[in-house]
């Protein structure tokens, strides 16, 4: 029988692809993944790089040195920036406010948390149109002081508000649930004052949690299409979104363009995503192991 | 530093509550709840108000008719037909893919874990595209497919791919989060 107490590192001179356990059930659920990934992912991002591969560079540079294009993918960036830099400071303070205390409306707040994930983006677009938009509620209070939020990049980046705080809440909320109070308790007989407690002992355990919801956040603004286009106004060299001009070269048959702009932004968003991950790991080095 | 400096003890004290160490100040504690409430209600309370309002704008029976519409009835028994087919799919798979992580230690774990991450981060319009370079006409799988599955992009196979797509990452969070939380048989 297999144990399993993991041996000695310096016993496992044999490199084995997975380590000895006598759970069951390795070979179908991982056969299982590998095939249902390679089927809905991996075969289809293949045939977008193969697609962009046989434009070759001459042709790609051209498309994708486009100022509407380059214009739209810094537009979309920067928003998709911005609102996950908002959803990471608002999404840990209502994590902490939905673990840590008990007040009226807890639940429904907590539940609240899931819309964006459930409501379809278009109808999430719309109706932040109606609010935004000159003549709807908030849109005509700003309206009076000298501001817009609909048809401006402001409105794109409350859309991405919207769409991506559920990712930093439901990222955050699980880890902080695991903190022990042990570590805090031991941090303040020792002398630590909350605010010091705060940010030397429980903020580093959250900060892997917290980059991952900012990433994922990031992620889907970059690549947010129904909800923004309602609220963007779509504006040439101004307020258009670098997925709307997918759609559009879609829409004229101009496949390679499309697929220039596909694969620019997947890049773009695969680096950032890298980053993220490394400062992940850099965290990860200097704090110990926690999420 | 004298004994009498330390006036948090309730019993030499009774002016001074007893504060808890792993909790913040009352004020700091409103203050904070008072924030998230506020965000959260303008951020997602407003728009879901917003989307009553609107849909009720003309009465409940412009409502109910705008839904008994044809079109509109075709398109909510396609959608759920599509989701009917794409959620127990995407069940299966999110089953075993967060077994096989949640249980072994292999080789490539990261790598696994980021593929299955990858649709949140990949644009839906870029996973429809793919899906119309793989599948649409003139492309490279339908030479393959043959002839059979006319407008493959376009039906609700298709459809049915896509929806696969988006939420398959959903689907292993979910998992996890419920693996974590209940334990899961360990």
């Amino acid at each position: 029988m297999a144990l399993t107490v993991p041996a000695p590192a310096k016993w496992r001179f044999r490199w084995r692809f997975r380590q000895q356990s006598v759970i069951p059930g390795f070979g179908v659920t991982f056969g299982v993944t590998v095939f249902y990934l390679g089927l809905v992912i991996l075969v289809p991002l293949a045939g977008l790089g193969l697609r962009t591969a046989s434009l070759g560079w001459q042709d790609f540079l051209k498309l994708a040195a486009d100022a509407r294009i380059l214009s739209a993918i810094r537009t979309s960036f920067w928003t998709a920036f911005a609102a996950a830099c908002v959803n990471a400071v608002f999404g840990l303070v209502l994590a902490w406010v939905l673990v840590r205390y008990r007040f009226l409306g807890r639940r429904v707040i907590d539940a609240m948390v899931d819309l964006p994930f459930a409501l379809p983006t278009a109808v999430a677009g719309v109706a932040l149109t109606a609010i935004y938009a000159p003549n709807g509620w908030v849109g005509h209070l700003l309206q009076q002081i000298g501001l817009r939020i609909a048809y401006t990049p402001a409105g794109i980046v409350i859309a991405l508000i919207f769409v991506g705080l559920p990712f930093v809440v439901r990222t955050v909320q699980p880890v902080m649930e695991e903190l022990s109070r042990e570590t805090e308790e031991a941090s303040a007989t020792l002398g630590a004052s909350r605010l010091q407690t705060l940010r030397r002992v429980v903020l580093p355990s959250l900060t892997p949690a917290i980059l991952t919801g900012f990433a994922l956040a990031f992620g889907r603004g970059v690549g947010e299409y129904g909800s923004v286009i309602f609220i963007a106004g779509n504006i040439p060299y101004v307020s258009e979104i670098a997925p709307l001009l997918i759609v559009m070269r879609l829409e004229e048959y101009n496949y390679p363009a499309a697929t220039a702009i596909g694969t620019i932004m997947l890049l773009l968003s695969f680096l950032v995503l890298l980053t993220i991950n490394l400062i992940q790991a850099w965290s990860r080095r200097r704090y110990g192991h926690v999420a | 530093m004298s004994l009498d400096a330390s006036p948090q003890w309730p019993l030499s004290a009774p002016t001074v509550r007893f504060m808890d160490p792993t909790s913040e100040s009352a004020r700091i504690k409103w203050a904070l709840i008072t924030i998230a409430v506020l965000f959260a209600s303008a951020v997602l309370a407003l728009p879901l108000a917003a989307v009553f309002t609107e849909a009720l704008r003309h009465g409940p029976t412009a409502a109910l008719a705008a839904i008994s519409d044809p079109d509109a009835l075709s398109a909510i028994r396609l959608t759920l037909m599509v989701a009917l087919i794409a959620v127990p799919l995407n069940l299966v798979f999110g089953v075993c893919a967060a077994w096989a992580i949640a249980k072994f230690d292999f080789a490539g774990k990261a790598f696994l874990i980021t593929l299955i991450d990858l649709p949140f981060s990949v644009s839906p319009v870029i996973a429809g595209l793919v899906y119309i370079l793989l599948f649409g006409t003139g492309s490279d799988a339908r030479a393959h497919i043959g002839q059979h599955r006319p407008s493959d992009s376009l039906c609700s196979s298709g459809r049915g791919v896509g929806h696969r797509f988006r939420h398959l990452p959903l689907r292993r969070t979910r998992a996890h989060s419920a693996d974590a939380g209940a334990g899961f048989g360990r």
